[in-house]
């Protein structure tokens, strides 16, 4: 479905990607876990355009969308939850989740979407009216992740869903995940500080070192993987 | 003595060469146009609006808040100057300085109100100004006024231009060496500090109202000196137009924008370039295209914010530090790397025992077993929301307190009322027995309380040096002491001396955290907020805060600490506090507080006590 082929990004002179080749299959779950600073957020970005690559080709559902502007891209249904809960603090929550249906293929499926949304994540439909900047820190992280679906995704960018939740919410908000993949078909890719949890819901993962691909594999590969365990399982 | 006022007056000299020098050809310049006076008018004009925009630079350009009625300072000059001359007689000198004083006074009490508000408010706030007074001059009948014409030094005129060419000169330099101190003094750090991040700016001890109230003050007095200047060099009649039209502002800004704002050559460079453009193109095609010298500054006002945000000299800075590094690359034979020197995570740093006895924490007594912190019967209230209710809390001295809670309970909202940056309904904060309730943020913080933010909140444009030097600012260090404290809290938290002078943009997510825990540290605290410092970090980078944390407490400082990788925290935490939907709902040992079903219900999750009881 996805398919990134040798792409390197520059910011400010300095290579953050270098050569780094990917893929998502269709309805595939794919973690991609690393330290800080490794280049996660950014081979994100450069997927969904909001970076350019400086080198590489990126082809989804077999078009080169690697020169497409990333509002094009959108509209093909690659779908970017960014870190950090991009949310419109001074619009509704209902307000919100309307834009995420922006989209054109989206928009005809709005209701439809709502409901399916509003199933995922209960605490959501209690909150409608509210301002989503009011909403508790996890509330607009479980926002910012309903957004992203109400566009109807093909393939669904997380980034750092669980980032400063509190331990029973980034549980809830991986159970959510899984729960998206299962109700919705979409293919996802997940970027996580959690090695764990995301590696546990994967079906295949990479780990992600100084803007290079270390190890690729499937999950029970990975988390039997000595390198894994010891950097990312904090297990010594 | 003799031979130390030399030495100091030789340091003067070599601080402030390049200025002395450009006036110098400024002066050489004038002299070798002779007495053609239509040159001499082009050179008198772009040193003037040099002078004014080196002026509206301190503010505006240092100080990020732009001026939009700037020509009221302008104005006020040359019409006070005036005025005093043709009712009272007064010597153009002497009014000249009236007028900055007028001017100064104005904009404090323009700058009082409008100040606190941020954004573009203060921008749009300040442009009233100029539009107010105009019809107001207009109706008193000083629409347009003429200047006396006393052909006399004490009357500020002179036959030969050369004579305000000279006055101009000397008037750039005062300005340009006012705004060199600036850059170089602590002021000037502040100025660029509030200008990046406000909110961290208080939290280090800057009172930024007044930072920037003395700042527009500064940028006021000068700019209603040059208005004297324009109004008797060139002007020879004032009107309101010519001195409060809207016209002033878009050249200002242009010229500003165009030569590099925050910089010292910037506003020079930029006029040097400009004025000359608009004045050739007025004389050459004035008459069939009036007005063409307002659409050339138009024009390069939005092509410089398009194509070149940084300006002339912005962009040649850049360009000149890269060769010198260069060149200073190959003279010692050392390959260039592009890109940052180091990580953190390749040097493997291991925090050791940190020593902060350099700071000279002001926690005297730290037997005695009062608390250093007291929370007493504090509620916060947003618009029906109640994040804080009725919590009392006592902090006791030298000893880490871990605060958890779920998302939205209120733990930032409580940080944020203890440091200031919010005021409660309802209860009262003391800090060994002195109540801060209503204390503003940076008072706070000098009182010695320091704080680490949630989302970093570092000055991305400064260099980590300097990050940590506002710190040390905030409790009155002058710019050698601070630079000695930063450079030694640094060394202490790791930061190798090269990556001191790195600019704080491109940071790792640990060297962020780490450079907010020594800027919290140079303000010498007895206590130090620190909220989730480690979201985002791997376990391992988890460890090494948890360990840092350890230390400060070794010091002799008080650490509350708010997180959720309760993992980690329970590992350094001597006792913890649970929060939810504003009040304390579990406190004690860390222990007992996350076996608290509350807790386990609220946040932790079974799951995660499984998972705890397993390893």
């Amino acid at each position: 479905m996805l398919e990134a082929e040798k792409i390197s990004c520059m910011y400010s002179g300095m290579e953050v990607l270098q050569k780094i080749s990917i893929r998502v299959g269709k309805d595939e779950f794919v973690s991609i876990i690393g330290s800080n600073g490794a280049g996660k957020s950014s081979l994100l970005k450069t997927i969904s355009g909001t970076v350019k690559c400086s080198s590489g080709k990126i082809v989804f559902m077999d078009k080169d969308i690697t020169k497409l502007k990333a509002h094009k891209r959108t509209e093909l249904g690659i779908i970017h939850v960014p870190e950090g809960r991009r949310i419109f603090p001074s619009l509704t929550v209902l307000e919100n989740l309307s834009l995420g249906a922006y989209r054109t293929e989206a928009r005809a499926y709005r209701t439809n979407n709502l409901q399916i949304v509003m199933d995922l994540f209960p605490i959501l439909d209690n909150r409608r009216k509210q301002l989503a900047g009011t909403l508790s820190g996890g509330e607009q992280q479980m926002l910012a992740v309903a957004r992203g679906i109400m566009a109807r995704p093909r393939l669904l960018m997380l980034d750092e869903p669980s980032l400063g939740l509190s331990p029973m919410l980034a549980d809830v908000i991986f159970e959510t995940i899984k729960d998206i993949r299962q109700k919705l078909g979409v293919s996802i890719c997940l970027v996580e500080q959690r090695a764990l949890e995301a590696l546990e819901l994967c079906n295949r993962g990479y780990i992600l070192d100084c803007g290079q691909i270390t190890l690729e594999s499937d999950r029970e590969n990975l988390m039997g993987s000595p390198l894994v365990q010891k950097a990312y399982l904090g297990e010594a | 003595m003799k031979a130390k006022i030399g030495q100091y007056a030789l340091f003067l000299c070599r601080r402030y060469l390049a200025i002395i020098v450009v006036c110098a050809v400024g002066l050489i310049v004038s002299l070798l146009i002779g007495p053609n006076r239509y040159y001499q008018r082009i050179l008198l004009l772009v040193l003037i609006w040099a002078s004014a925009c080196s002026s509206f630079n301190i503010i505006s350009g240092y100080g990020g808040q732009i001026v939009f009625g700037y020509m009221m300072f302008l104005g006020t000059g040359a019409y006070t100057t005036v005025l005093l001359f043709k009712l009272l007689g007064l010597s153009p000198w002497i009014g000249m300085l009236v007028g900055a004083v007028v001017a100064a006074l104005i904009a404090f009490i323009v700058g009082l109100p409008t100040l606190r508000l941020r954004g573009a408010y203060f921008a749009v706030a300040t442009v009233a100004f100029p539009l107010i007074t105009i019809p107001i001059l207009n109706h008193v009948g000083f629409e347009e006024v003429s200047i006396p014409f006393i052909k006399r030094f004490s009357a500020m005129q002179f036959a030969d231009i050369r004579a305000y060419v000279i006055i101009a000169v000397i008037l750039l330099a005062v300005v340009l060496i006012t705004v060199r101190m600036i850059e170089l003094s602590r002021f000037g750090f502040c100025l660029r500090a509030l200008k990046e991040n406000q909110t961290a700016s208080e939290g280090m001890g800057i009172n930024t109202l007044r930072t920037k109230i003395l700042a527009f003050i500064l940028s006021a007095a000068l700019g209603a000196v040059v208005g004297t200047v324009y109004a008797f060099g060139i002007q020879y009649m004032i009107s309101t137009h010519s001195m409060f039209g809207l016209f002033i502002i878009v050249r200002v800004l242009s010229i500003s924008i165009v030569g590099g704002l925050a910089t010292l050559w910037g506003p020079t460079i930029g006029a040097a370039i400009l004025v000359p453009l608009g004045q050739i193109l007025d004389s050459q095609i004035g008459d069939v295209y009036p007005g063409a010298q307002d659409i050339v500054y138009g024009a390069f006002l939005v092509a410089g914010i398009i194509y070149l945000p940084e300006g002339i000299w912005g962009k040649l800075s850049t360009y000149l530090r890269y060769f010198s590094a260069l060149f200073e690359a190959r003279v010692r034979g050392v390959q260039q790397v592009p890109g940052p020197t180091e990580t953190l995570a390749d040097r493997q740093l291991t925090v050791g025992s940190l020593n902060l006895d350099f700071l000279c924490a002001k926690s005297s007594d730290t037997k005695t077993d009062s608390f250093i912190l007291e929370v007493n019967h504090v509620s916060k209230s947003f618009g029906g929301i109640m994040p804080l209710v009725d919590v009392n809390m006592q902090v006791p001295r030298g000893e880490v307190l871990g605060v958890i809670g779920p998302n939205g309970a209120g733990k930032t909202t409580l940080f944020n009322v203890v440091n200031g940056y919010l005021t409660p309904e309802a209860g009262a904060v003391l800090l060994e027995g002195e109540d801060i309730t209503k204390k503003k943020p940076h008072s706070v913080c000098r009182l010695g309380v320091g704080r680490t933010f949630q989302v970093p909140q570092v000055f991305s444009h400064l260099t980590v040096l300097e990050n940590i030097m506002i710190g040390a600012f905030g409790r009155g260090q002058g710019i050698s002491e601070a630079s000695a404290i930063a450079r030694r809290v640094a060394e202490q938290l790791g930061f190798s001396s090269q990556r001191c002078h790195d600019k704080a943009v491109g940071l790792s997510v640990m060297e962020t955290k780490l450079l907010e825990f020594s800027r919290a540290l140079a303000t010498n605290p007895r206590l130090v907020l620190v909220d989730e410092p480690m979201a985002g970090l791997n376990p391992e980078e988890a460890d090494r805060i948890g360990t840092i944390i350890k230390e400060l407490t070794r010091n002799g400082i008080t650490v509350i600490v708010i997180e959720h990788v309760v993992q980690s925290l329970i590992k350094f935490a001597d006792y913890m506090v649970g929060l939810d939907a504003g009040r304390i709902v579990a406190e004690g040992k860390p222990e007992q507080v996350i076996s608290d079903p509350h807790m386990i219900e609220a946040y932790l999750g079974k799951k995660w006590k499984e998972r705890y009881a397993r390893s």
